[in-house]
């Protein structure tokens, strides 16, 4: 669940209108002529392009992606050219406060990359007192799923395919979470918050290995794939939006954490979904549970390491045993 | 360690592998660790509070042929878990 952006998700962000016009309505309540903006994470810039067009007294565009040499481009022969600094490089080379920080440096979900950790450095170092850091507050949303597209194209192949038995390569699929379209038709539970991230403790956010929360949902009689995830931001007060499955196919898509086996949903029936997210090396990993009155599933994101070369299988003992891999 | 009851420490990522046996990322050195098959079998009542005697039970039912040292096993297996940080014991709710 890590990875980086090009123009062509640059330009899907742009699109997503709900998105785009959040990110201006909340701009347009801050920026005056003596705000300074950085756009952290710029990507082609579009923030700052914004910025400048509300009369921002100075703003400066941050990207270590190649992306932002566009922004060259972009910005030529704007009236206020001469107050837009373009930076391809690290935030934490630049050494300056700013009134305003806004950024969006999530995934599907707020778990990507070093969103924390680079939010976390801006905010600390370069936030003015008062200044405004956007967005403010995040909230990760789950709810079950009926995702027979999804089941039909990655897991029933393998099911009844002679001569072997493919259960390894099924356990393997079910414990890689997807990116997948929801609709609020296919939900099989209630929606519920499950993890909410106050983005003024970033360094708390940033110092935590691993984020967990749950919620306790009600079912809706059908079979359940897996547990969708999704999230909800809120810019600054009043000024937010969410990615929830209402909408259609927004730029940030939803993740699946798909069950080995489906769930069977009643009607009513409470189901309590636990998801744990930990930083590993440069991604994300996920753990994931969902315990209703009839049955209960359970996966986790980690690699087989029998299969993935990181080891050897434990041998085989008639007493329990840990071994290191 | 009789009543105490016993339970997985959350920041604990597993996996039960198709095997039946399981694997752990650790909490805090981030390796990775692999249990056979009868740890699997007691991790996965872990998820819970769950007492030795329960534990034990489960390993009795699971493995008809355990040896007879399959109480100490368990022991010698949740202390294993405990000093690794893998598990802590909990208080009983009221």
């Amino acid at each position: 669940m890590s990875g980086s952006y090009n123009i062509h998700n640059f330009g899907a962000m742009i699109g997503d209108r709900v998105r785009r016009v959040a990110f201006e309505r909340a701009m347009s309540e801050v920026i005056t002529e003596r705000t300074t903006v950085l756009d952290l994470g710029a990507g082609t810039g579009w923030f700052a392009l914004h910025a400048l067009a509300l009369g921002a007294k100075r703003v400066v565009a941050v990207e270590r992606l190649p992306a932002i040499r566009h922004l060259h481009a972009l910005a030529e022969g704007h009236p206020r050219r001469d107050r837009l600094q373009i930076v391809e490089g690290d935030s934490s080379e630049l050494d300056e406060e700013f009134d305003l920080i806004v950024s969006d440096l999530r995934g599907s979900t707020p778990f990507f990359g070093d969103h924390f950790t680079v939010a976390a450095d801006a905010r600390r170092r370069l936030l003015a007192t008062d200044g405004v850091m956007m967005p403010q507050h995040d909230k990760v949303h789950v709810a079950l799923v009926e995702n027979q597209g999804w089941w039909r194209r990655q897991v029933e192949p393998w099911l009844d395919a002679p001569p072997v038995d493919h259960r390894v390569l099924i356990e393997q699929i079910t414990s890689t979470p997807a990116r997948i379209s929801v609709s609020t038709a296919q939900l099989r539970s209630t929606a519920g918050s499950a993890i909410a991230l106050d983005y003024a403790e970033l360094d708390e956010l940033a110092e935590r290995r691993t984020h967990s929360g749950h919620a306790e949902l009600r079912g809706r009689s059908g079979t359940a794939h897996g547990v969708a995830v999704w999230f909800s931001t809120v810019l600054i007060n009043g000024v937010g939006f969410d990615n929830g499955p209402a909408r259609t196919d927004p730029t940030y898509g939803r993740t699946l954490l798909p069950f080995t086996t489906p769930l069977e949903v009643a009607e009513g029936e409470t189901i309590d979904v636990r998801i744990d997210v930990r930083r590993h090396g440069g991604s994300w990993l996920w753990q994931w549970s969902a315990t209703a009155e009839h049955g209960n599933r359970q996966g986790a994101s980690l690699p087989d390491p029998s299969t993935s070369g990181s080891g050897s299988s434990p041998a085989r003992a008639a007493a329990p045993g840990i071994m290191g891999r | 360690m009789n009543g105490t009851r016993y339970q997985r420490n959350p920041e604990a990522f597993s996996r039960t592998l198709p095997s039946g046996e399981a694997v752990i990322l650790h909490p805090d050195s981030d390796e990775y660790l692999g249990l056979n098959e009868v740890g699997a079998v007691i991790w996965a009542q872990l998820d819970r509070p769950t007492t030795l005697e329960a534990l034990i039970s489960v390993v009795a039912e699971a493995f008809p042929d355990a040896s007879e040292s399959a109480r100490h096993d368990v022991e010698r297996f949740v202390d294993d878990l405990n000093q690794r940080n893998l598990t802590r014991a909990v208080q009983p709710t009221s």
